[in-house]
């Protein structure tokens, strides 16, 4: 056997040749014996394989996004949260907070109103009030919060069943063709919580080319928690397209990358352990550790964007802004004019900006393709400030350009796209 | 739509709606007609309410007296399309001597628009021989026997009660039933909530019997 | 697994399964059109039409899982794939009867819902999932006596 061992190291082996090699040495090493399959090992047969394997993934999703609406929207953002924001904290800063309607800093922090009849009346609801207080808290605690904790849950339980790493299996081979492998759904799902974790989790990938490419599929096409929320609460008619473009998006655009970026994507050895019950305290200590992430590193961001989003309104940047940028952005996309100064904005709040969108749509300015348009727009342009520092961090110089530039390139290639498919079908 | 009904007893007439208001109020007495007829049942007169685009629009009035800004118009056309001037009680006794059905239809308009729809009466409403003995009793009463008398009175009291209490989706065309608000289903419901909490229960001790076997 | 049982969960899962079929084809024609409602059995899909042909298709793989599990019922591969059905039944089910929980616990104007609300949340009609999910808990014995083995 060392003899053995001995000729072939002298010649550098090709991947295939190596698993030969071990297949070779295994089998005059190891003994096998007979075995007999339990239930937990025909189990995880079935999900691994994918004639079996996909039915119970998409059983799984459903699962997934269910308990995520119910739990979300339903039980926590509209049972309660709106409740307490719209009801009590808006009425209460309304007639407490110092200033008063007009008065700059009331509309920074509390409400900055809207014109009706040529008068500026004051808003009835966190979504639209755009304080600090108001929306920026609203947005935090009363909506994200349940979102990226619903998703969470349900990760930290697929997890410990041992599930995921069978998705991870399943979907190996679909990744591989974009030069990813299955370990790639973890950072992936993770992002549909909040991009920042879903970022950090892309460490124990091998190479920088992979860890790239990971980044940027992430920072443009998965959508994080927080805009799954508002979206879900504006436009829910439209979230089977929406990610449905993501989906598409993330795979042709990951296929380009893989082409064009240079660097290895070498095989990564992911242990797959028995399926087993999941016990309570290491659920409680993944959410605890995820969610308090998320509330640390997220959070003042949001309320950062917020600052920077109220200030940018308040002293007419953003009207410059939609001014400069509006024409190319109404040509090239289709998307009316009012959607500028959102899609603007959207460079630091995408969730806040994705409520301006159905405030617009509601009013019949845009039509539901304009909107879809412009979700879409803001899904992919650029991640959120918190996502960005973060990439700053993980990323060289270099990288960073690298990545901005593919972001640039895809939102105008695929956003042209979408607005052309529009045209041929007749409803953009 | 209970105004209406004990108005325009009468000859065909369109209640002409300024936009807001319309209708007069001047209700007359409900057992005017009738001598001798017994007391009306117990009625509450609520106002026409007309669905506009969605939104309701409460007809109130267009007599005289009424807290409105903008009144209403309130005409009566003859079935031959000539417009009743003289509006007094006699005169409109007059010309209503050969009513029929056909002159129990109501035209709703807008007068900013000139939007109008027709409210006609359901068959039925009015019994087969009423319009008949009317004539005979109310406007040659030497030719009217007693029994004649007799019967149209009750029918008249009939049909006056049953447009003081029969709702108006059972009077009139074109008038839509409301939907009775459901009780809830608390019972199917509390059965199947009764069901879930078992079957926690069950579920949570197959469990931990499972635990403590192992 | 005694020949008794073999023979009983072979007969069993097979109709389950061909009911699976019939409810999930059902569900998808649905999900065509505008959905049905019938007596106590709803499948209108009127709180996201998305997840109606979503559910369809998890009923029908559910069922072809059943119907495929029924040859030589007594091997582990085979009631593996039952209960893989079962378990793809009580996810639907389970977030069914959790979108239920989800709404009744919030009321409309107040906090918490009143009772009477509450229960009225619970109430008929239900989805087909939620109608087979008794029936698909048979598993749970065949799983117990695997475990015996």
């Amino acid at each position: 056997m060392k003899r053995k061992l001995k000729e072939v190291v002298k010649v550098p082996l090709s991947v295939d040749e190596r698993w030969d090699l071990i297949e070779k040495i295994s089998k005059q090493t190891v003994e096998f014996g007979a075995y007999k399959h339990t239930l937990k090992d025909a189990i995880a047969e079935l999900t691994v394989k994918p004639l079996t394997g996909i039915p119970v993934a998409i059983a799984v999703i459903y699962g997934f996004w269910s308990f995520f609406c119910d739990f979300a929207g339903t039980l926590f953002t509209d049972g309660f949260m709106v409740k307490i924001f719209d009801e009590h904290w808006l009425p209460w800063l309304q007639s407490f907070f110092l200033g008063g309607l007009g008065n700059p800093f009331y509309a920074l922090m509390v409400d900055a109103g809207h014109i009706e009849d040529g008068v500026l009346v004051a808003s009835d609801n966190c979504f639209e009030a755009f304080g600090v207080l108001t929306s920026g808290l609203f947005i935090v605690f009363g909506v994200v919060l349940w979102a990226v904790l619903a998703f969470y849950l349900i990760f930290a339980i697929l997890e410990d069943i041992g599930y995921l790493p069978r998705l991870a299996v399943l979907v190996d081979t679909v990744l591989h063709k974009i030069g990813l492998h299955g370990y790639a759904i973890v950072p992936t799902f993770l992002s549909l919580g909040c991009n920042v974790p879903g970022v950090t989790a892309t460490r124990p990938l091998e190479t920088r080319k992979q860890r790239f490419m990971m980044m940027t599929l992430l920072a443009i096409f998965v959508p994080c928690g927080a805009q799954i929320g508002i979206m879900q609460e504006l436009v829910p008619e439209l979230m089977g397209w929406i990610f449905l473009t993501l989906a598409i998006g993330y795979l042709g655009f990951g296929f380009i990358l893989n082409k064009i970026v240079l660097g290895k994507s070498p095989e990564l050895i992911m242990d797959v352990p028995p399926y087993q019950m999941p016990t309570l305290r290491n659920i409680g200590r993944k959410l605890w550790i995820r969610t308090s992430r998320f509330l640390l590193v997220a959070v003042p961001f949001v309320l950062l964007g917020s600052i920077i989003v109220g200030l940018m309104y308040l002293t007419g940047a953003m009207d410059w802004l939609a001014a400069v940028f509006g024409p190319l952005l109404m040509v090239w996309f289709g998307v009316p004019s009012e959607t500028v100064a959102p899609l603007i904005a959207g460079f630091l709040r995408k969730d806040l900006a994705v409520g301006v969108l159905g405030g617009l749509m509601a009013q019949g300015i845009m039509t539901t393709f304009q909107v879809f348009t412009s979700v879409v727009l803001l899904c992919i342009y650029f991640p959120c400030l918190a996502t960005f520092a973060l990439m700053l961090k993980e990323e060289n110089w270099k990288e960073i350009l690298g990545s901005f530039a593919s972001l640039v390139a895809m939102v105008f290639v695929y956003g042209g796209l979408i607005h052309l498919i529009g045209i041929m079908l007749g409803v953009a | 739509m209970k105004n209406a009904k004990c108005k325009n007893q009468t000859k065909a007439v369109a209640i002409v709606l300024m936009s807001l208001l319309a209708l007069s109020t001047a209700v007359i007495s409900v057992n005017a007609h009738m001598p001798g007829a017994k007391a009306p049942p117990a009625f509450e007169l609520s106002p026409i309410v007309v669905l506009d685009d969605g939104t309701e629009v409460e007809i109130t009035g267009t007599g005289p007296g009424m807290e409105v800004e903008t009144k209403g118009e309130y005409k009566i056309i003859l079935l031959n399309g000539t417009e009743v001037t003289n509006m007094s009680n006699k005169n409109l006794k007059i010309i209503s001597k050969d009513n029929t059905l056909d002159n129990f239809r109501f035209d709703v308009c807008r007068n900013s628009t000139g939007e109008c729809f027709e409210v006609v009466l359901k068959e039925g409403v009015f019994p087969e021989d009423f319009f008949e003995l009317r004539k005979k009793v109310m406007f040659d009463p030497e030719n009217a026997t007693s029994e004649e008398r007799a019967l149209f009175k009750s029918e008249w009291e009939d049909t006056r009660d049953k447009f003081l209490t029969l709702p108006d989706w059972e009077l009139f065309e074109g008038v839509e039933e409301p939907e009775e608000e459901e009780e809830p289903a608390v019972v199917g419901g509390a059965i199947f909530f009764s069901i879930l909490v078992i079957g926690l229960i069950l579920f949570l001790v197959l469990v931990y019997s499972g635990k403590k076997a192992r | 697994m005694n020949e008794n049982e073999k023979k009983f969960g072979q007969i069993y899962f097979a109709v389950l399964g061909a009911v699976a079929l019939a409810f999930g084809a059902a569900e998808l024609i649905a999900s065509a059109g505008e959905g049905f409602t019938w007596g106590i059995l709803d499948s209108s899909g009127a709180s996201d039409p998305m997840f109606l042909p979503w559910k369809a298709i998890i009923l029908l793989s559910a069922s072809l899982f059943y119907l495929s599990s029924v040859k030589n019922f007594a091997e582990v591969h085979q009631i593996a794939k039952a209960v893989m059905a079962s378990i793809m039944i009580w996810i639907v089910a389970g977030m069914a009867i959790w979108a239920r929980i989800a709404s009744s616990i919030p009321g409309e104007e107040t906090w918490f819902n009143s009772l009477e609300g509450f229960l009225a949340s619970y109430a008929p009609p239900y989805c087909p999932e939620v109608f087979l999910l008794p029936f698909s808990l048979v598993i749970v014995y065949y799983i117990l006596k695997e475990g015996e083995t």
